[in-house]
Order: C-alpha cells, then structure tokens, then sequence
C-alpha cells in the first residue's frame, strides 16, 4: 500500500538577500534594466539533481551524506512541503513528516491541551486523537504534570511527551529528520521499545541521520547522497563504508 | 493536490484552523483577567474619548455621533486587522510551514476565526456604549449577518492573494498597512457623509466605504443600498476569481519563500 517513487526529480530554491525581496527594487529592475547592480539579490541553490528513487513498504531507507547534500531537500519533498521543478514524485499512503518535533506544541497550555493540535497538524484524525488522550498521559508517566503547562516542563518531560506525540499515529510512511532522542535513562530504553514496535507498523520509513551507528541498526538500504545527487544505494554496511573511505580520504583543505 | 483540494482544507481540516484560531485568541491575553474584553474596552474608551471631543469639533448631536462613531470603528477594525493580518499569515506560520503541508486557505481560515472572535467581543462593548447614548436597534439588524458574511469572505480571498505576495516581496505589507491608514481618512469612519461638504463621488467610489456599509447601516438602521451590495459583491467575484488564480500559481513556491 505504501510506496514512493521519484523519477529524475529535480529541485532547487532560492536564496534571498534583502534586496532580492523587496517588490519595489524588483519593480523598478524591470523598468531600468538589471545591468545596473551587480547584486543579483537572488541566488538559486540546485538542491537536488536527477534523484530516482523506489520504495515499497517495509523498505527502511536510510539518508547519509555530508551537510549540504540534500538530505533535507529530499525529506521536504517526500513530505509534500515543497516540490520538484523536473520529474515526477509519486507517493502513495500516508505521509507522517517527523521533521521538526515540537510543532503546535503551546508552551502556554497544559501537557493534555497540547495532544490535540500537534496531531491534527500531523493528520490524525478524530478516533486516533481520542485513543491519543488517553494513551499519551499513560505511557509518559507525567501524572499531575499533564495538567500544568508545558512551560514548566524540563527538558527532558518536553522529550517525552514530543516523543509520545510522535508516535501515537499510524503512518505508511515516516519521515524522520534525525533519531527520536534525549532523556534520562530509564526513559531512552522505554522509547526504543516504542518506537521499534512503532517502527513494525509503519510501511516505509525514510531517515536522514549523521548517527551512522542507528542508521545500521534501523535501515535495511542506505542511500549515500552528494551535492544533490544519490551516488549510491545499497546495504547498509557496504554503503556506509564507502561512503566512510571517501570522506576519510578526502584531501584537506590547503592552508 | 490542487487549488480546489487546497481550498476544500478549509472544510476537512476545520479543526486545525479553529484550534490554532483559538490559540491566537488565548496567547494575546494570557494571564489577564478580563480576557479578550481588554481589547474592547480600549476601543469603546477610544470611541467615548473621540465621540465626546470631534462631535463638538463637527457641531453633531452626540447620541448621533457617537453612534455612527461606535459602529464605523466596529466594522472598520474588522476589515483593517483582516487585511493586515492577511499579508502576514503565512510568516506567521512559518516553523509549521516548514515541518508540515499546512495550506494557505486553513491559515486564512485562522486567520478570519480569531478576527472574527475579537468583532464579537468588540460588538458587545460597543453596543453598551451606544445604548447609553440613546441608541436602540431596529429590524434592519438582520441584514447585518448576511454582510458580515460577505466581509469575511472577502478578506478569506484577499488573503489568498495578499500572503503569498507579502511572503515572496517583505516591503508589500509596509506598502499595505500605509495605504489602508490613507483609506481610513478618505473614507467616511471618523467623519458623517451627511455632514455635506464633500464632494459625493469621492466616497461613493471609495470600494471600502461600500464595505463599511453593508455591515454598518444596519446597525444604524437602513438597509444597505443597492449600490453598496454590487460594488461589494463585485469585489467578491473578482477577488474569487484572481485568489484562485494567485494561489494555483504560487501554491508550489510558498515553502522555498519562507
């Protein structure tokens, strides 16, 4: 049920500077000619070149790469935040984007009021958010604390109930920017357990990480990206050492 | 995905919206004890204060003033914080546009509920405040709704059109915010048409002046004119017509202009 495929997709975005978003230099650009400034105000950034791409459920990908690659890039576009300029993306099920862990939590409002709108962000629907309020305090074991705000929470509280939030809903796809991580010890071995059992019920998973030790634990293929390109897909081991002897014999930069 | 299914969010996903909506409502006064209605009594102060000082400056009765000067506020705090907040919707939402596809009309929808909310709040004080001075509404009253319903859609659409370009181009809100404060003194809120000296065609070619009127004058006690529902309507078609233009155009573009 769960599957996803890119086809030569392409996608790059531009990077602003001040002058490049004001509409009345632009305006007047277009009326004087833009010879006149060597500011070009905007400057495209080709995040990600020729990508194929094909997963069906159970397939456990892992993104590795160095910074700039455009391991985010591609997460962005599976989650249907931003789309490509050439070639098609076809996704079927449905997308649960981990990207950024916290969304629609209200620091304001108490631990049970902030289920309900991070999960509708997320597209939960009506039943899940009811299983949802009652699972949530449970498993977390905040007790009274549910009912203060999350503003008094510590770090590692807020942990928990991100983590909790993250995985209450069923996805066929995940989207992962990152291990789910953080938290006392007793607490880390509690959300493995979770989240492995959370990990058997999803269809697909894509998880971009520089933690190449969790990337071999959970993945079943790696997907080594470089300046926007895939230079290789296979096996974990074999990718991740490949991709380990480039980087370690990569020349240094000159003095 | 498309335009319409970006549309229809507002309906599927009601809940988002309504929930971020009331968040809006609640942040802005957190911890104060009369809640929402703090804003409302600075405008009904603001409305006493100015009532009592221009309906001497204007030689008006001041029941009559101060009336029209409660229910031109009320309406015109309305039409001016939508189009503002309009242009800001989606930098507001920026950290969850860029972790989940949130669509642009569900944040218009936020965006008009939490608006909305506060014109409800603001009606009851303003009410109070006119009732004291002599005002006692009449059945004309029922037209009130069904223009409210045309502002708001109004500025649902006006936003879909306003956001992505403030998003894309940053000195647009600027530009807007200073016209709407030249609107505001062109158009007749502070000021009586009936007061005469100036030249009819200026207000009657004024679009807002017809916004302010199909809300206003019922609660003032006529019907909107005929001339007030076209001109409004009208904006309503086009709006419609260019808002689902501009979003099919930009609906892609939003995340890379954050």
């Amino acid at each position: 049920m769960a599957s996803i495929k890119l086809d030569d997709v392409s996608f790059s975005y531009p990077v602003f500077g001040i002058v490049g978003r004001s509409l009345k230099v632009s305006v007047m650009r277009q009326a004087v000619g833009a010879s006149l400034s060597t500011d070009p105000g905007v400057v495209y950034v080709n995040a990600l070149r020729n990508i194929s791409l094909e997963l069906k459920a159970g397939d456990r990908l892992g993104l590795i790469g160095n910074n700039g690659a455009g391991k985010s890039s591609l997460l962005r576009l599976l989650a249907g935040l931003a789309h490509p300029d050439a070639g098609t993306l076809e996704i079927e099920g449905r997308v649960v984007p981990l990207i950024d862990r916290g969304i629609g939590i209200n620091p304001e409002l108490t631990g049970h009021a902030n289920i309900e709108l991070p999960l509708r962000l997320l597209g939960a629907k009506t039943a899940e958010i009811r299983a949802a309020k009652e699972e949530i305090p449970e498993w977390t074991g905040l007790g009274p604390y549910m009912n203060m705000p999350v503003r008094i929470y510590s770090d590692g509280m807020k942990a928990r109930l991100m983590f909790a939030l993250s995985t209450a809903i069923k996805a066929d796809i995940l989207l992962l920017d990152e291990w789910i991580g953080a938290g006392d010890a007793a607490f880390v071995e509690q959300a493995e357990t979770r989240l492995k059992d959370y990990l058997t019920r999803t269809g697909i998973v894509v998880l971009a990480s520089h933690n190449l030790d969790i990337i071999t634990r959970v993945c079943t293929k790696v997907a080594w990206m470089e300046a926007g390109r895939i230079v290789s897909v296979s096996a974990p081991e074999q990718t991740i050492a490949a991709y380990l002897t480039a980087t370690r014999s990569a020349e240094p930069v000159p003095a | 995905m498309s335009v319409f299914s970006d549309v229809g969010a507002t309906f599927t996903r009601w809940r988002v919206w309504f929930l971020l909506g009331n968040q809006d409502i609640s942040l802005r006064y957190r911890r104060s004890i009369i809640g929402p209605f703090w804003i409302s009594l600075s405008l009904g102060a603001m409305v006493l204060g100015m009532g009592l000082l221009y309906s001497q400056i204007f030689t008006a009765d001041i029941g009559t003033y101060l009336t029209w000067l409660g229910a031109s506020f009320l309406v015109w705090i309305l039409v001016s914080s939508m189009i503002n907040e309009g242009c800001a919707v989606a930098m507001e939402a920026e950290s969850q546009l860029r972790s989940v596809p949130l669509p642009l009309p569900v944040l218009a929808a936020r965006m008009l509920h939490r608006n909305f909310v506060i014109f409800l709040h603001n009606t009851i004080v303003i009410t109070v405040l006119m009732a004291m001075f002599g005002y006692r509404p009449g059945m004309e009253l029922l037209y009130a709704p069904a223009g409210l319903a045309v502002l708001l859609m109004i500025g649902y659409f006006a936003t879909l059109i306003l956001a992505p370009l403030c998003l894309r181009f940053r000195d647009v809100p600027q530009i807007i915010g200073n016209m709407l404060q030249i609107v505001f003194f062109i158009t007749p809120i502070i000021w009586m048409p009936s007061q005469g000296r100036v030249n009819p065609l200026i207000i009657q070619f004024n679009p807002f002046h017809h916004m302010l009127e199909i809300v206003r004058a019922p609660i003032l006690g006529a019907p909107p004119t005929e001339l007030n529902w076209i001109v409004t309507l009208s904006m309503l078609g086009g709006l419609m017509l260019i808002s689902m233009v501009v979003l099919g155009l930009t609906r892609r573009r939003i995340f890379v202009w954050l």
